[in-house]
Protein backbone atom coordinates (compact mmCIF):
# COMPACT_ATOMS: atom_id res chain seq x y z
CA UNK A 1 0.00 0.00 0.00
CA UNK A 2 2.76 2.07 0.88
CA UNK A 3 4.72 1.85 -2.36
CA UNK A 4 1.64 2.39 -4.35
CA UNK A 5 1.32 5.61 -2.68
CA UNK A 6 4.63 6.13 -2.98
CA UNK A 7 3.98 5.72 -7.36
CA UNK A 8 0.90 7.67 -7.19
CA UNK A 9 2.24 10.43 -5.42
CA UNK A 10 5.43 10.23 -8.22
CA UNK A 11 2.95 9.88 -10.90
CA UNK A 12 1.13 13.07 -9.80
CA UNK A 13 4.36 15.16 -9.60
CA UNK A 14 5.21 14.18 -12.84
CA UNK A 15 1.97 15.57 -13.69
CA UNK A 16 2.48 18.72 -12.65
CA UNK A 17 5.83 18.95 -13.89
CA UNK A 18 3.98 18.11 -17.52
CA UNK A 19 1.76 21.46 -16.77
CA UNK A 20 4.09 23.61 -16.05
CA UNK A 21 6.72 22.81 -18.83
CA UNK A 22 4.78 22.91 -21.30
CA UNK A 23 2.68 26.19 -20.77
CA UNK A 24 2.71 27.77 -24.12
CA UNK A 25 -0.45 30.21 -24.81
CA UNK A 26 -1.79 29.80 -28.50
CA UNK A 27 -2.82 33.55 -29.26
CA UNK A 28 -6.41 33.10 -30.64
CA UNK A 29 -5.92 34.96 -33.99
CA UNK A 30 -6.60 38.27 -34.83
CA UNK A 31 -9.71 39.29 -36.55
CA UNK A 32 -8.75 40.76 -40.20
CA UNK A 33 -10.07 44.09 -41.52
CA UNK A 34 -13.27 44.06 -43.93
CA UNK A 35 -16.85 44.19 -44.26
CA UNK A 36 -19.88 41.97 -42.65
CA UNK A 37 -20.32 38.74 -43.87
CA UNK A 38 -23.77 37.74 -45.14
CA UNK A 39 -25.18 34.80 -44.18
CA UNK A 40 -27.19 33.79 -48.13
CA UNK A 41 -29.98 31.29 -48.98
CA UNK A 42 -31.92 30.79 -51.81
CA UNK A 43 -35.04 32.95 -52.50
CA UNK A 44 -36.61 30.16 -52.16
CA UNK A 45 -35.93 29.46 -48.25
CA UNK A 46 -38.31 30.76 -46.07
CA UNK A 47 -35.75 31.51 -43.53
CA UNK A 48 -35.27 34.83 -42.68
CA UNK A 49 -33.76 34.94 -39.39
CA UNK A 50 -31.38 32.98 -37.66
CA UNK A 51 -30.05 33.23 -34.25
CA UNK A 52 -26.27 33.09 -33.88
CA UNK A 53 -27.06 29.63 -31.88
CA UNK A 54 -29.17 28.26 -34.63
CA UNK A 55 -26.57 29.68 -37.30
CA UNK A 56 -23.55 27.62 -35.41
CA UNK A 57 -25.62 24.16 -34.95
CA UNK A 58 -26.50 24.73 -38.80
CA UNK A 59 -22.70 24.77 -39.65
CA UNK A 60 -21.77 22.42 -37.49
CA UNK A 61 -24.36 19.61 -38.84
CA UNK A 62 -26.00 19.65 -35.87
CA UNK A 63 -29.27 20.64 -37.47
CA UNK A 64 -28.99 18.96 -41.37
CA UNK A 65 -32.25 19.58 -42.50
CA UNK A 66 -33.89 22.78 -43.15
CA UNK A 67 -37.37 20.83 -42.65
CA UNK A 68 -38.73 17.23 -42.57
CA UNK A 69 -37.84 16.90 -46.56
CA UNK A 70 -35.12 19.25 -46.96
CA UNK A 71 -31.13 18.42 -45.74
CA UNK A 72 -29.32 21.40 -45.34
CA UNK A 73 -26.60 21.88 -48.54
CA UNK A 74 -23.47 23.99 -46.94
CA UNK A 75 -21.17 26.43 -49.04
CA UNK A 76 -18.05 27.56 -47.09
CA UNK A 77 -15.13 29.83 -48.63
CA UNK A 78 -12.23 28.30 -48.64
CA UNK A 79 -9.13 28.62 -46.65
CA UNK A 80 -7.22 31.78 -46.61
CA UNK A 81 -10.31 33.93 -47.23
CA UNK A 82 -11.66 36.32 -44.80
CA UNK A 83 -15.33 35.24 -45.16
CA UNK A 84 -13.43 31.90 -43.96
CA UNK A 85 -11.55 33.25 -41.00
CA UNK A 86 -14.92 34.98 -39.30
CA UNK A 87 -16.74 31.95 -39.73
CA UNK A 88 -14.18 29.53 -37.95
CA UNK A 89 -13.73 32.28 -35.62
CA UNK A 90 -17.43 33.65 -34.84
CA UNK A 91 -19.42 30.90 -35.74
CA UNK A 92 -17.24 27.46 -35.73
CA UNK A 93 -14.97 28.95 -32.74
CA UNK A 94 -11.77 27.07 -34.14
CA UNK A 95 -8.95 27.26 -36.16
CA UNK A 96 -8.34 25.66 -39.54
CA UNK A 97 -6.70 22.80 -38.14
CA UNK A 98 -9.30 22.11 -35.45
CA UNK A 99 -12.27 22.47 -38.25
CA UNK A 100 -10.57 19.87 -40.79
CA UNK A 101 -10.41 17.94 -37.67
CA UNK A 102 -14.16 18.38 -36.65
CA UNK A 103 -15.53 17.11 -40.14
CA UNK A 104 -13.22 14.30 -40.16
CA UNK A 105 -15.12 13.26 -36.32
CA UNK A 106 -18.22 13.79 -37.53
CA UNK A 107 -17.49 11.97 -40.55
CA UNK A 108 -16.04 9.33 -38.77
CA UNK A 109 -18.87 8.76 -36.10
CA UNK A 110 -21.49 9.03 -39.09
CA UNK A 111 -22.86 12.51 -37.71
CA UNK A 112 -22.74 13.95 -41.15
CA UNK A 113 -22.34 12.17 -44.59
CA UNK A 114 -20.01 15.33 -46.19
CA UNK A 115 -18.20 18.59 -44.81
CA UNK A 116 -19.39 21.38 -46.05
CA UNK A 117 -18.13 22.37 -49.59
CA UNK A 118 -15.40 25.10 -49.85
CA UNK A 119 -15.96 27.19 -52.58
CA UNK A 120 -12.92 29.38 -53.77
CA UNK A 121 -15.22 32.98 -54.90
CA UNK A 122 -18.56 34.97 -53.91
CA UNK A 123 -19.07 33.86 -57.79
CA UNK A 124 -19.28 30.11 -57.05
CA UNK A 125 -20.48 30.91 -53.89
CA UNK A 126 -23.40 32.62 -55.64
CA UNK A 127 -23.76 30.37 -58.66
CA UNK A 128 -24.17 27.24 -56.18
CA UNK A 129 -27.05 29.12 -53.78
CA UNK A 130 -28.81 30.41 -56.72
CA UNK A 131 -28.83 27.10 -58.65
CA UNK A 132 -29.90 25.06 -55.21
CA UNK A 133 -32.80 26.10 -52.98
CA UNK A 134 -31.20 23.87 -50.07
CA UNK A 135 -27.79 25.87 -49.92
CA UNK A 136 -26.48 28.07 -46.89
CA UNK A 137 -23.36 30.17 -47.51
CA UNK A 138 -21.39 33.24 -46.37
CA UNK A 139 -20.09 35.94 -48.37
CA UNK A 140 -18.42 39.57 -47.89
CA UNK A 141 -21.72 41.53 -47.77
CA UNK A 142 -20.90 43.89 -50.57
CA UNK A 143 -21.04 40.94 -53.12
CA UNK A 144 -24.15 39.95 -52.47
CA UNK A 145 -26.16 39.46 -55.56
CA UNK A 146 -30.31 41.29 -55.45
CA UNK A 147 -31.70 37.37 -56.30
CA UNK A 148 -30.05 35.86 -52.95
CA UNK A 149 -31.62 36.38 -49.77
CA UNK A 150 -29.93 37.72 -46.85
CA UNK A 151 -30.15 36.09 -43.53
CA UNK A 152 -31.01 37.67 -40.39
CA UNK A 153 -28.43 36.79 -37.58
CA UNK A 154 -29.93 37.40 -34.40
CA UNK A 155 -31.92 39.77 -35.69
CA UNK A 156 -29.44 41.88 -37.58
CA UNK A 157 -28.40 42.63 -41.03
CA UNK A 158 -24.86 43.09 -42.13
CA UNK A 159 -23.93 46.78 -41.42
CA UNK A 160 -26.16 47.36 -38.26
CA UNK A 161 -23.71 47.62 -35.23
CA UNK A 162 -25.18 44.19 -33.43
CA UNK A 163 -24.02 41.92 -36.20
CA UNK A 164 -22.06 39.58 -35.21
CA UNK A 165 -20.62 38.26 -38.12
CA UNK A 166 -17.32 40.49 -38.80
CA UNK B 1 10.27 6.73 11.20
CA UNK B 2 12.55 4.17 12.93
CA UNK B 3 16.33 5.42 14.48
CA UNK B 4 17.76 2.53 12.91
CA UNK B 5 19.52 3.88 9.81
CA UNK B 6 19.53 0.35 7.80
CA UNK B 7 15.64 0.60 8.32
CA UNK B 8 15.49 3.40 6.65
CA UNK B 9 16.01 2.54 3.56
CA UNK B 10 13.93 1.27 1.49
CA UNK B 11 11.59 4.69 2.41
CA UNK B 12 14.52 7.03 1.25
CA UNK B 13 14.94 4.90 -2.00
CA UNK B 14 11.50 5.10 -2.85
CA UNK B 15 11.59 8.91 -2.05
CA UNK B 16 14.59 9.14 -4.14
CA UNK B 17 13.24 7.53 -7.24
CA UNK B 18 10.17 9.66 -7.00
CA UNK B 19 12.17 12.71 -6.76
CA UNK B 20 14.34 11.27 -9.66
CA UNK B 21 11.59 10.59 -11.88
CA UNK B 22 9.98 14.28 -11.35
CA UNK B 23 12.87 16.11 -12.05
CA UNK B 24 13.66 14.07 -15.49
CA UNK B 25 10.09 14.98 -16.17
CA UNK B 26 10.46 18.22 -15.98
CA UNK B 27 14.14 18.80 -17.81
CA UNK B 28 12.21 17.02 -20.54
CA UNK B 29 8.72 19.31 -20.24
CA UNK B 30 11.34 22.28 -20.47
CA UNK B 31 13.31 20.48 -23.10
CA UNK B 32 10.08 19.93 -25.24
CA UNK B 33 9.67 23.44 -24.25
CA UNK B 34 11.83 25.08 -26.20
CA UNK B 35 11.09 23.19 -29.46
CA UNK B 36 7.63 24.07 -30.29
CA UNK B 37 8.32 27.52 -31.77
CA UNK B 38 10.80 26.17 -33.68
CA UNK B 39 8.65 23.33 -34.54
CA UNK B 40 5.68 25.64 -35.57
CA UNK B 41 7.53 27.67 -38.50
CA UNK B 42 9.12 24.73 -40.40
CA UNK B 43 4.85 23.39 -40.00
CA UNK B 44 3.93 26.87 -41.44
CA UNK B 45 6.08 26.55 -44.59
CA UNK B 46 4.91 23.30 -45.61
CA UNK B 47 1.90 23.57 -44.60
CA UNK B 48 1.08 26.38 -47.63
CA UNK B 49 2.57 24.86 -50.62
CA UNK B 50 0.19 21.75 -49.47
CA UNK B 51 -2.65 24.40 -48.91
CA UNK B 52 -2.08 25.80 -52.87
CA UNK B 53 -2.02 22.26 -54.27
CA UNK B 54 -4.74 21.72 -52.85
CA UNK B 55 -6.23 24.57 -53.59
CA UNK B 56 -5.72 24.52 -57.41
CA UNK B 57 -7.32 20.74 -56.74
CA UNK B 58 -9.95 22.18 -55.39
CA UNK B 59 -10.51 24.78 -58.31
CA UNK B 60 -10.52 21.93 -61.12
CA UNK B 61 -13.18 19.64 -59.36
CA UNK B 62 -15.87 23.31 -58.58
CA UNK B 63 -14.89 24.05 -62.57
CA UNK B 64 -16.62 20.71 -63.00
CA UNK B 65 -19.25 20.78 -60.40
CA UNK B 66 -20.19 24.59 -62.19
CA UNK B 67 -20.77 22.56 -65.02
CA UNK B 68 -22.65 20.38 -63.82
CA UNK B 69 -24.84 22.73 -61.71
CA UNK B 70 -25.11 24.89 -65.07
CA UNK B 71 -26.67 21.87 -66.93
CA UNK B 72 -29.39 21.14 -64.38
CA UNK B 73 -30.21 24.61 -63.97
CA UNK B 74 -30.95 24.49 -67.90
CA UNK B 75 -32.73 21.11 -67.55
CA UNK B 76 -35.52 22.46 -65.08
CA UNK B 77 -35.58 25.89 -66.92
CA UNK B 78 -36.61 23.39 -69.86
CA UNK B 79 -39.09 21.52 -67.43
CA UNK B 80 -40.73 24.87 -65.99
CA UNK B 81 -41.09 26.60 -69.92
CA UNK B 82 -44.75 26.94 -69.62
CA UNK B 83 -47.53 29.47 -71.35
CA UNK B 84 -47.47 32.82 -70.72
CA UNK B 85 -50.32 33.47 -68.29
CA UNK B 86 -50.57 29.59 -67.19
CA UNK B 87 -50.03 28.34 -63.65
CA UNK B 88 -47.10 26.79 -62.90
CA UNK B 89 -47.56 22.56 -62.47
CA UNK B 90 -48.04 22.31 -58.53
CA UNK B 91 -45.31 18.98 -58.63
CA UNK B 92 -42.59 20.97 -59.95
CA UNK B 93 -41.78 23.46 -56.85
CA UNK B 94 -44.16 24.18 -53.82
CA UNK B 95 -45.62 26.64 -52.38
CA UNK B 96 -43.24 29.84 -50.79
CA UNK B 97 -43.47 28.26 -47.26
CA UNK B 98 -41.95 25.11 -48.39
CA UNK B 99 -38.39 24.24 -50.41
CA UNK B 100 -38.64 21.86 -53.30
CA UNK B 101 -37.39 18.79 -52.79
CA UNK B 102 -33.25 18.45 -53.38
CA UNK B 103 -32.22 17.34 -56.65
CA UNK B 104 -31.05 13.28 -56.65
CA UNK B 105 -27.23 12.78 -57.11
CA UNK B 106 -26.61 10.95 -60.57
CA UNK B 107 -23.82 8.78 -58.93
CA UNK B 108 -22.09 7.88 -55.88
CA UNK B 109 -19.35 10.11 -54.27
CA UNK B 110 -17.42 7.87 -52.79
CA UNK B 111 -14.65 9.09 -50.17
CA UNK B 112 -12.04 7.19 -48.49
CA UNK B 113 -9.82 8.08 -45.77
CA UNK B 114 -6.84 6.30 -43.81
CA UNK B 115 -5.88 6.03 -40.61
CA UNK B 116 -2.88 4.21 -39.09
CA UNK B 117 -0.30 4.29 -36.71
CA UNK B 118 3.32 3.22 -35.44
CA UNK B 119 4.11 1.79 -31.79
CA UNK B 120 7.25 0.88 -29.16
CA UNK B 121 6.01 -0.18 -26.15
CA UNK B 122 7.83 -1.27 -23.52
CA UNK B 123 7.33 -2.76 -19.92
CA UNK B 124 8.83 -4.73 -17.05
CA UNK B 125 5.82 -6.95 -17.15
CA UNK B 126 6.93 -10.80 -16.48
CA UNK B 127 7.17 -12.22 -19.74
CA UNK B 128 6.80 -9.22 -22.14
CA UNK B 129 9.41 -7.54 -24.66
CA UNK B 130 9.48 -4.24 -25.80
CA UNK B 131 8.59 -4.02 -29.56
CA UNK B 132 7.73 -1.96 -32.33
CA UNK B 133 4.43 -2.82 -33.96
CA UNK B 134 1.88 -1.80 -36.27
CA UNK B 135 -0.88 -0.58 -35.47
CA UNK B 136 -4.62 -1.43 -36.85
CA UNK B 137 -4.29 0.32 -40.32
CA UNK B 138 -8.03 2.09 -40.74
CA UNK B 139 -9.53 2.05 -44.28
CA UNK B 140 -12.56 4.83 -44.21
CA UNK B 141 -14.65 4.79 -47.02
CA UNK B 142 -17.74 6.79 -47.25
CA UNK B 143 -20.08 7.12 -50.48
CA UNK B 144 -22.89 9.23 -50.51
CA UNK B 145 -25.58 7.71 -52.69
CA UNK B 146 -28.48 10.39 -52.45
CA UNK B 147 -29.37 13.63 -50.19
CA UNK B 148 -30.51 11.05 -47.78
CA UNK B 149 -28.54 7.27 -48.32
CA UNK B 150 -24.53 6.76 -47.90
CA UNK B 151 -22.65 4.16 -47.26
CA UNK B 152 -20.08 4.17 -44.42
CA UNK B 153 -17.14 1.28 -44.58
CA UNK B 154 -14.86 0.84 -41.59
CA UNK B 155 -11.88 -2.12 -42.97
CA UNK B 156 -8.74 -2.99 -40.60
CA UNK B 157 -5.97 -5.02 -41.40
CA UNK B 158 -3.61 -5.58 -38.08
CA UNK B 159 -0.87 -8.05 -36.95
CA UNK B 160 -2.04 -10.26 -34.37
CA UNK B 161 -0.24 -9.68 -31.23
CA UNK B 162 0.76 -13.52 -30.43
CA UNK B 163 1.28 -14.72 -34.29
CA UNK B 164 2.44 -11.71 -35.70
CA UNK B 165 0.16 -12.54 -38.68
CA UNK B 166 -1.89 -9.88 -40.50
CA UNK B 167 -5.94 -10.46 -40.62
CA UNK B 168 -8.19 -8.31 -41.91
CA UNK B 169 -11.84 -7.24 -40.53
CA UNK B 170 -14.68 -5.09 -41.78
CA UNK B 171 -15.41 -3.64 -38.32
CA UNK B 172 -18.28 -1.34 -39.78
CA UNK B 173 -20.65 -1.37 -42.68
CA UNK B 174 -23.59 -0.23 -42.70
CA UNK B 175 -26.42 1.46 -44.99
CA UNK B 176 -27.30 5.24 -43.52
CA UNK B 177 -31.11 6.39 -44.14
CA UNK B 178 -31.07 10.05 -42.85
CA UNK B 179 -34.51 10.88 -42.84
CA UNK B 180 -34.68 13.82 -40.75
CA UNK B 181 -33.00 15.48 -37.77
CA UNK B 182 -35.61 13.22 -35.63
CA UNK B 183 -34.38 10.01 -37.36
CA UNK B 184 -31.25 8.27 -38.67
CA UNK B 185 -30.64 4.70 -39.18
CA UNK B 186 -28.20 2.92 -39.71
CA UNK B 187 -28.40 -1.27 -41.34
CA UNK B 188 -25.56 -3.49 -41.14
CA UNK B 189 -22.48 -3.16 -38.61
CA UNK B 190 -21.94 -0.55 -35.94
CA UNK B 191 -20.67 0.85 -33.09
CA UNK B 192 -22.96 -0.29 -30.36
CA UNK B 193 -23.94 2.89 -28.51
CA UNK B 194 -22.91 2.03 -24.89
CA UNK B 195 -21.36 4.54 -23.12
CA UNK B 196 -19.53 7.85 -24.97
CA UNK B 197 -15.98 6.01 -26.16
CA UNK B 198 -16.99 3.67 -28.38
CA UNK B 199 -18.90 6.00 -30.75
CA UNK B 200 -17.05 9.03 -30.17
CA UNK B 201 -13.52 6.70 -31.08
CA UNK B 202 -13.56 3.88 -33.37
CA UNK B 203 -10.57 2.74 -35.05
CA UNK B 204 -8.07 5.10 -35.16
CA UNK B 205 -5.87 6.12 -32.49
CA UNK B 206 -5.07 9.73 -34.36
CA UNK B 207 -8.91 11.04 -33.22
CA UNK B 208 -8.07 9.60 -30.06
CA UNK B 209 -5.95 11.82 -27.35
CA UNK B 210 -4.54 8.80 -25.59
CA UNK B 211 -2.40 6.19 -26.75
CA UNK B 212 -5.07 3.47 -26.58
CA UNK B 213 -8.79 3.37 -25.52
CA UNK B 214 -9.41 2.75 -21.78
CA UNK B 215 -9.86 -0.84 -20.96
CA UNK B 216 -12.96 -0.77 -20.14
CA UNK B 217 -13.85 -0.58 -24.22
CA UNK B 218 -10.91 -2.68 -25.00
CA UNK B 219 -12.26 -3.98 -28.42
CA UNK B 220 -13.92 -7.54 -27.92
CA UNK B 221 -10.80 -9.24 -29.71
CA UNK B 222 -8.34 -7.72 -27.03
CA UNK B 223 -9.91 -8.94 -23.98
CA UNK B 224 -13.01 -6.12 -23.99
CA UNK B 225 -15.99 -7.21 -22.00
CA UNK B 226 -18.28 -5.04 -23.53
CA UNK B 227 -19.70 -5.61 -26.52
CA UNK B 228 -17.91 -2.71 -28.83
CA UNK B 229 -19.59 -3.92 -32.58
CA UNK B 230 -22.95 -5.59 -33.37
CA UNK B 231 -25.12 -6.07 -36.00
CA UNK B 232 -28.67 -5.45 -36.68
CA UNK B 233 -30.28 -2.03 -36.86
CA UNK B 234 -29.43 1.29 -35.01
CA UNK B 235 -31.68 4.00 -35.07
CA UNK B 236 -30.49 7.65 -33.84
CA UNK B 237 -32.08 11.33 -33.24
CA UNK B 238 -32.80 14.56 -32.05
CA UNK B 239 -35.68 15.00 -29.67
CA UNK B 240 -37.54 17.65 -28.77
CA UNK B 241 -36.22 19.27 -25.98
CA UNK B 242 -34.83 22.74 -26.76
CA UNK B 243 -31.78 23.61 -25.07
CA UNK B 244 -31.30 20.56 -23.83
CA UNK B 245 -30.26 18.89 -27.13
CA UNK B 246 -31.89 15.48 -26.14
CA UNK B 247 -31.12 13.11 -28.44
CA UNK B 248 -31.72 9.20 -28.27
CA UNK B 249 -30.15 5.72 -29.83
CA UNK B 250 -31.94 2.64 -29.84
CA UNK B 251 -30.47 -0.22 -31.19
CA UNK B 252 -31.32 -4.01 -32.11
CA UNK B 253 -28.67 -6.75 -33.12
CA UNK B 254 -27.37 -10.28 -32.88
CA UNK B 255 -25.63 -9.11 -29.43
CA UNK B 256 -21.96 -10.91 -29.21
CA UNK B 257 -21.61 -14.75 -29.03
CA UNK B 258 -19.81 -16.32 -25.56
CA UNK B 259 -16.52 -15.04 -25.12
CA UNK B 260 -14.23 -16.74 -27.32
CA UNK B 261 -10.20 -17.28 -26.90
CA UNK B 262 -8.48 -14.05 -27.17
CA UNK B 263 -7.57 -13.03 -30.90
CA UNK B 264 -10.85 -14.37 -31.96
CA UNK B 265 -14.17 -11.95 -32.63
CA UNK B 266 -17.13 -13.05 -30.64
CA UNK B 267 -19.13 -10.59 -33.28
CA UNK B 268 -21.71 -12.64 -34.79
CA UNK B 269 -21.56 -11.31 -38.38
CA UNK B 270 -23.92 -13.87 -40.04
CA UNK B 271 -25.51 -16.55 -37.63
CA UNK B 272 -26.89 -16.10 -33.53
CA UNK B 273 -25.80 -18.67 -31.60
CA UNK B 274 -29.45 -17.95 -29.83
CA UNK B 275 -32.90 -16.54 -31.14
CA UNK B 276 -33.00 -13.32 -29.09
CA UNK B 277 -31.57 -10.09 -30.25
CA UNK B 278 -29.62 -7.55 -28.06
CA UNK B 279 -31.35 -4.22 -27.49
CA UNK B 280 -30.04 -1.19 -26.29
CA UNK B 281 -31.41 2.00 -25.04
CA UNK B 282 -29.36 5.24 -25.04
CA UNK B 283 -30.18 9.42 -24.02
CA UNK B 284 -28.28 11.94 -24.12
CA UNK B 285 -27.82 15.52 -24.06
CA UNK B 286 -26.06 18.22 -25.43
CA UNK B 287 -26.66 20.93 -23.99
CA UNK B 288 -26.32 24.15 -26.44
CA UNK B 289 -26.00 26.64 -23.21
CA UNK B 290 -22.20 24.59 -22.39
CA UNK B 291 -21.03 23.76 -26.20
CA UNK B 292 -18.83 20.60 -25.64
CA UNK B 293 -20.63 19.31 -22.84
CA UNK B 294 -22.19 15.72 -23.01
CA UNK B 295 -24.11 13.31 -20.77
CA UNK B 296 -25.79 10.32 -20.67
CA UNK B 297 -26.83 7.03 -20.24
CA UNK B 298 -27.70 3.81 -21.98
CA UNK B 299 -28.96 0.08 -20.87
CA UNK B 300 -28.18 -2.43 -22.81
CA UNK B 301 -29.88 -6.23 -22.53
CA UNK B 302 -28.73 -9.87 -23.94
CA UNK B 303 -28.86 -13.28 -23.09
CA UNK B 304 -25.70 -15.27 -23.49
CA UNK B 305 -25.70 -18.97 -23.68
CA UNK B 306 -22.27 -20.44 -23.26
CA UNK B 307 -21.96 -24.24 -24.31
CA UNK B 308 -22.75 -26.44 -20.87
CA UNK B 309 -23.40 -23.70 -18.69
CA UNK B 310 -26.84 -22.24 -17.81
CA UNK B 311 -27.68 -19.06 -20.19
CA UNK B 312 -26.87 -15.31 -18.94
CA UNK B 313 -28.84 -12.41 -18.81
CA UNK B 314 -26.22 -9.38 -19.67
CA UNK B 315 -27.70 -6.19 -18.64
CA UNK B 316 -25.00 -3.60 -19.12
CA UNK B 317 -25.28 0.07 -17.79
CA UNK B 318 -23.62 3.24 -18.18
CA UNK B 319 -23.66 6.76 -17.64
CA UNK B 320 -21.08 9.24 -18.80
CA UNK B 321 -20.10 13.29 -18.43
CA UNK B 322 -17.93 14.65 -20.95
CA UNK B 323 -17.06 17.92 -21.87
CA UNK B 324 -14.79 18.54 -24.90
CA UNK B 325 -13.83 22.05 -25.64
CA UNK B 326 -10.94 23.39 -28.59
CA UNK B 327 -8.76 22.99 -25.70
CA UNK B 328 -9.95 21.33 -22.77
CA UNK B 329 -10.90 18.10 -21.98
CA UNK B 330 -12.69 16.17 -19.48
CA UNK B 331 -14.06 12.69 -20.27
CA UNK B 332 -15.79 10.42 -17.27
CA UNK B 333 -17.42 7.10 -17.57
CA UNK B 334 -19.06 4.32 -15.25
CA UNK B 335 -20.24 0.99 -16.80
CA UNK B 336 -21.87 -1.48 -15.19
CA UNK B 337 -21.82 -5.07 -16.57
CA UNK B 338 -24.51 -7.32 -14.85
CA UNK B 339 -24.41 -11.04 -15.04
CA UNK B 340 -27.38 -13.39 -13.88
CA UNK B 341 -27.45 -16.84 -14.45
CA UNK B 342 -29.70 -19.22 -11.70
CA UNK B 343 -30.02 -17.39 -8.80
CA UNK B 344 -26.76 -16.23 -8.84
CA UNK B 345 -25.74 -11.99 -9.79
CA UNK B 346 -22.53 -11.25 -11.00
CA UNK B 347 -21.34 -7.42 -10.99
CA UNK B 348 -18.31 -6.02 -12.99
CA UNK B 349 -18.37 -2.51 -12.51
CA UNK B 350 -15.58 -0.30 -14.32
CA UNK B 351 -14.75 3.44 -14.86
CA UNK B 352 -12.68 5.84 -16.39
CA UNK B 353 -11.39 9.90 -16.40
CA UNK B 354 -9.78 11.58 -18.03
CA UNK B 355 -8.28 15.36 -18.52
CA UNK B 356 -6.49 17.05 -21.13
CA UNK B 357 -5.48 20.62 -22.26
CA UNK B 358 -4.10 22.01 -25.36
CA UNK B 359 -1.15 24.09 -25.12
CA UNK B 360 0.20 24.90 -29.29
CA UNK B 361 0.91 22.12 -30.67
CA UNK B 362 1.05 20.10 -27.46
CA UNK B 363 -1.99 17.85 -25.58
CA UNK B 364 -0.79 16.81 -21.73
CA UNK B 365 -3.11 14.50 -20.55
CA UNK B 366 -3.70 12.10 -17.58
CA UNK B 367 -6.26 9.32 -17.34
CA UNK B 368 -7.34 7.19 -14.45
CA UNK B 369 -9.10 3.64 -15.41
CA UNK B 370 -10.54 0.61 -13.28
CA UNK B 371 -12.17 -2.34 -13.52
CA UNK B 372 -13.36 -5.06 -11.27
CA UNK B 373 -14.92 -8.58 -12.50
CA UNK B 374 -15.32 -10.93 -9.73
CA UNK B 375 -13.23 -14.05 -9.71
CA UNK B 376 -16.50 -16.54 -10.48
CA UNK B 377 -17.67 -14.07 -13.39
CA UNK B 378 -18.58 -17.11 -15.88
CA UNK B 379 -17.55 -15.27 -19.01
CA UNK B 380 -14.61 -13.12 -18.68
CA UNK B 381 -12.95 -14.88 -14.94
CA UNK B 382 -9.30 -13.45 -16.55
CA UNK B 383 -10.23 -9.87 -16.22
CA UNK B 384 -10.41 -9.57 -12.25
CA UNK B 385 -9.11 -6.52 -10.66
CA UNK B 386 -7.31 -3.96 -13.43
CA UNK B 387 -6.78 -0.09 -12.27
CA UNK B 388 -3.77 2.18 -12.65
CA UNK B 389 -3.19 6.11 -13.61
CA UNK B 390 -1.95 6.69 -17.52
CA UNK B 391 0.36 9.84 -17.96
CA UNK B 392 1.21 11.32 -21.27
CA UNK B 393 1.72 13.85 -23.88
CA UNK B 394 0.56 14.10 -27.27
CA UNK B 395 2.21 16.30 -29.60
CA UNK B 396 0.79 17.35 -33.32
CA UNK B 397 3.63 17.05 -35.48
CA UNK B 398 0.83 18.63 -38.05
CA UNK B 399 -2.16 18.86 -38.56
CA UNK B 400 -2.81 15.57 -39.56
CA UNK B 401 -0.16 13.66 -38.02
CA UNK B 402 0.68 12.50 -33.64
CA UNK B 403 3.78 11.82 -31.75
CA UNK B 404 1.96 10.21 -28.04
CA UNK B 405 4.42 9.56 -25.06
CA UNK B 406 2.55 7.63 -22.27
CA UNK B 407 3.29 6.19 -19.43
CA UNK B 408 1.17 3.49 -17.60
CA UNK B 409 1.11 2.25 -14.25
CA UNK B 410 -0.76 -1.41 -13.88
CA UNK B 411 -2.65 -2.72 -10.70
CA UNK B 412 -3.49 -6.17 -10.82
CA UNK B 413 -5.54 -8.56 -9.10
CA UNK B 414 -2.89 -11.45 -8.20
CA UNK B 415 -0.42 -9.56 -10.20
CA UNK B 416 2.68 -7.70 -9.48
CA UNK B 417 2.43 -4.18 -10.57
CA UNK B 418 4.11 -3.17 -13.20
CA UNK B 419 5.34 0.30 -15.54
CA UNK B 420 5.02 0.54 -19.09
CA UNK B 421 6.24 3.03 -21.53
CA UNK B 422 4.56 3.79 -25.47
CA UNK B 423 5.81 6.11 -27.82
CA UNK B 424 3.05 6.76 -30.62
CA UNK B 425 3.26 7.86 -34.32
CA UNK B 426 -0.03 8.28 -34.78
CA UNK B 427 -1.42 9.85 -38.64
CA UNK B 428 -4.48 10.16 -40.89
CA UNK B 429 -4.23 10.40 -44.62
Amino acid sequence: MNRRRHDVGAILALAGCLWVGTMLAAAAPEALPGSDIAVVVNKKNPVENLSLSELRRIFRAERQFWDARSPVLLLIRTAGSREREVMLRVVYQMDEASYRKYWVGKLFRAEATSEPVAVDSNRLMNEGTQALPNVIGCEDAGDVPRDLKVVRVNGYLPGEDAYPLR
Amino acid sequence: MSSDPRRQWPALREASRSLLGAALACWIAVAGWSEAAFAQNETVQGTEAETIRALMERVEALEARIKSLEAESRARAGEVAVEPGARPKAELFQTAHELPAPAAVAVPRLQIRGFADVTWAASNERGTTNAFGLGQFNLFVTSRLSDRFSVLAETVVEADESSNQFGIELERLFLLYRMNDRLQVSFGRYHSGIGFYNTAYHHSTWLQTALGRPFLFAFEDEGGILPIHNVGVSATGSLPSGGLGLHYIAELGNGRATRTELGQSPVQNVSDENNGKSFNLALFARPSAIRGLQFGFSAYHDNRTPLGQPPIEEKIFAAHAVYQGERFEFLNEAVLVRHRFGGTILNTPGFYTQISHQLGPWRPYFRYQYINAPDREPLFPDVRRQEGPSLGVRYNINDWTALKVQYDRSFARRKAPFHSLGLQLAFAF
